[in-house]
């Protein structure tokens, strides 16, 4: 799952459904505003940090512009905790992105390490 | 990278790669590389979430990133989790669009066809606003132009479009037409359709939600 900004969010929540337990995801997020507190209050489960990484969730790659405004927060690794599943987790990524506000999604999928990321080499 | 302590155990993941049958091979390989960031195990389907926002119609969207990821469509290989339309409304079909607008190229190809004819079917329907109309209306203009224009380059000093008499602009011409020509396989008709072919493009790229 390749998920941009306020999609991450989404994805995380409709992944901590109990529907998808049993499913392996490998997990993109771009430009993720997951590092938030405001936003991690919201999210469901015991409460953190380090939150729950939903249970479908193999690895969880987390790339970055460090201008980004909505990744305000860009390493997550110290934010999540691991379940049961994953093996490496999470990876953090600090990229260049030179699109609109270093936040614009197709400014994230012209780097190459976001599309080696997302994509079996 | 981080590894904790509920990281499991060689054997797990190789119990794992193996019930993945012939992708098996390339997953333990996958597995092993320690880059950051890299994809460690092969997948089925790619699934993009989109972010805040109004978004362009699904298929659209996904045709992007499938471009812009992949280089081309991924067909069955990729999905788009869609919400956009929840709070924005889902924007209009472009299949429903595309199949309803007249094809530009079919209608140069008629020699009774006018500038204005193609120019109408590249700019589409007349829906948005009237400002919208006549901005696409302009665009597709200024399209059909360069696209005469290509075909003067191609073809040498003469006009593609020389001769032909257009009513938004001519309106005391008689019966406009594009040029007659001799042979449908002329260089000029060939470059001329070729240009038309390039500014459809271009009028599609103009005339999306």
């Amino acid at each position: 799952m390749v998920a941009h900004s306020l999609g991450s969010v989404v994805t995380f929540d409709v992944l901590s459904e109990r529907d998808f337990s049993g499913r392996e995801v490998y997990l993109v997020t771009l430009g993720s505003p997951l590092g938030i507190e405001n936003v991690q209050d919201e999210l469901r489960g015991p409460g953190g940090p380090p939150h729950p990484i939903p249970g479908p969730v193999r690895s969880w790659a987390n790339l970055a512009d460090d201008g980004d405004p909505v990744a305000i927060r860009q390493v997550l690794a110290p934010e999540y905790r691991q379940n049961t599943y994953a093996f490496d987790i999470v990876d953090d990524l600090t990229v260049d992105n030179s699109g609109f506000l270093n936040h614009e999604l197709t400014g994230y999928l012209v780097i190459d390490a976001v599309r080696r990321a997302i994509r079996v080499p | 990278m981080t590894l904790g302590p509920e990281y499991p155990p060689r054997e797990a993941i190789l119990s794992f790669v193996v019930v993945r049958g012939g992708e098996s091979l390339l997953a333990f390989t996958l597995m092993s590389r320690k880059g950051v960031g890299m994809s460690p195990f092969p997948y089925r389907t790619t699934v993009y979430v989109h972010g805040a926002g109004q978004q362009e119609h699904p298929l659209l969207l996904k045709r992007r990133l499938d471009g812009l990821i992949f280089g081309a469509a991924q067909g069955d290989r990729t999905v788009v989790g869609y919400y956009s339309h929840i709070l924005h409304g889902l924007p209009a079909d472009p299949v429903a669009l595309e199949g309803a607008r007249p094809d530009p190229i079919a209608i140069a190809a008629n020699s009774s066809a006018t500038q204005a004819d193609v120019v109408a079917a590249i700019a589409g329907s007349t829906s948005g606003g009237l400002e919208s109309s006549n901005r696409r209306v302009a665009m597709a203009h200024a399209f059909v132009e360069r696209a005469d224009e290509v075909a003067a380059a191609e073809t040498g000093p003469q006009r593609a479009l020389e001769g032909v008499r257009f009513p938004d602009r001519d309106s005391g011409s008689s019966s406009p037409s594009w040029p007659e020509t001799s042979s449908s396989t002329s260089s000029t008709d060939t470059a001329r359709l070729a240009g038309i072919r390039s500014a459809r493009r271009y009028g599609e790229h103009l005339t999306q939600p």
